[in-house]
């Protein structure tokens, strides 16, 4: 059953720091496209072009709204720079990289987690952080990034493997 | 499997962490939902991307028209081309074949047809 307009926003509010969490994921953790993918994603949502028709759950539902915003942003940055004005534009943004010193500020544990997970492929970063951060179950995490369950359990393995030694090196 | 369960638990532990210090820095909801910056698409991106459209339509369309242009002639030697088994094609009364037959005009062929007649002859009527 359609969730009633009058209450999503406060279903996004309740979300809103997994949500976020979810963005910075999708966005290598680059704090201002996920914000950016945020605002975007909540809009297709109150203004109803993003529907939610109960096949999941609302939070399955909204992640996979905003992983879907997060790759039409990252498809579309060829085609800001065909833009000939971008350089002079200061609202046209390339992806800025994160604040070395809020970085600095986070824990060496975060701050080495984030680094391993940018160097896993997007769908076994996509996973093991519905899985790990999220709490998400694989199928959940299937439904969210649009996979098969089998698929998403392979990108589970491979992506924890993959952070293992990535982890175990730095 | 020991090994999987504390590697597991290690990544918990650091995801919890990690999860711990975004949700600190988070902005609250009002303020990514009233954001300024571009969630929509701008302005010159959209004109970018009208402009780069145009440009592969006119692109598409003039290499359509110069197409038949830049196809090259085909050659005289291909032209004048005849197989080495051609005279094999050349048989008897071929002369037959390849002209066109005359055909009489029909006035002639009706008094062709009036003269078989005259010299037909009668059939005699039957006896009683």
């Amino acid at each position: 059953m359609p969730r009633a307009e009058a209450e999503l926003p406060g279903q996004l509010e309740e979300l809103h720091a997994a949500s976020y969490g979810w963005a910075l994921g999708c966005c290598g953790y680059d704090r201002e496209e996920a914000q950016d993918v945020l605002q975007a994603a909540y809009l297709k949502v109150l203004d109803g072009r993003a529907r939610f028709d109960g096949a999941s759950s609302f939070k399955t539902w909204l992640f996979a709204v905003i992983r879907r915003t997060a790759g039409e942003r990252r498809r579309s940055r060829w085609t800001r720079a065909l833009a000939l004005d971008r350089w002079s534009s200061a609202k046209v943004r390339t992806a800025d990289p994160p604040d070395p010193e809020q970085a600095a500020r986070g824990s060496e544990t975060a701050r080495r987690l984030r680094l391993a997970l940018r160097e896993l492929p997007r769908r076994q970063r996509e996973v093991v952080h519905l899985v790990f951060y999220q709490d998400l179950s694989l199928e959940e995490a299937a439904q969210v990034a649009g996979i098969s369950a089998g698929s998403a359990r392979t990108h589970y393995h491979r992506a924890k493997a993959r952070l293992r030694a990535l982890l175990e090196t730095r | 499997m020991t090994r999987d369960r504390d590697h597991d638990g290690v990544l918990h532990e650091a995801f919890a962490e990690l999860r711990r210090e975004d949700t600190a820095h988070a902005p609250s909801f009002d303020a990514v939902v009233q954001r300024t910056s571009g969630a929509t698409t701008p302005v010159p991106l959209r004109g970018g991307a009208l402009a780069a459209g145009m440009l592969a339509a006119a692109l598409v369309v003039g290499l359509l028209v110069r197409r038949p242009a830049l196809a090259p002639p085909p050659a005289a030697a291909t032209l004048a081309w005849t197989a080495p088994t051609d005279f094999l094609l050349r048989t008897p009364g071929i002369e037959v074949l390849e002209s066109v037959p005359h055909i009489a005009p029909r006035r002639s062929l009706l008094a062709l047809d009036g003269a078989a007649a005259a010299m037909e002859p009668k059939r005699r009527s039957p006896s009683p």
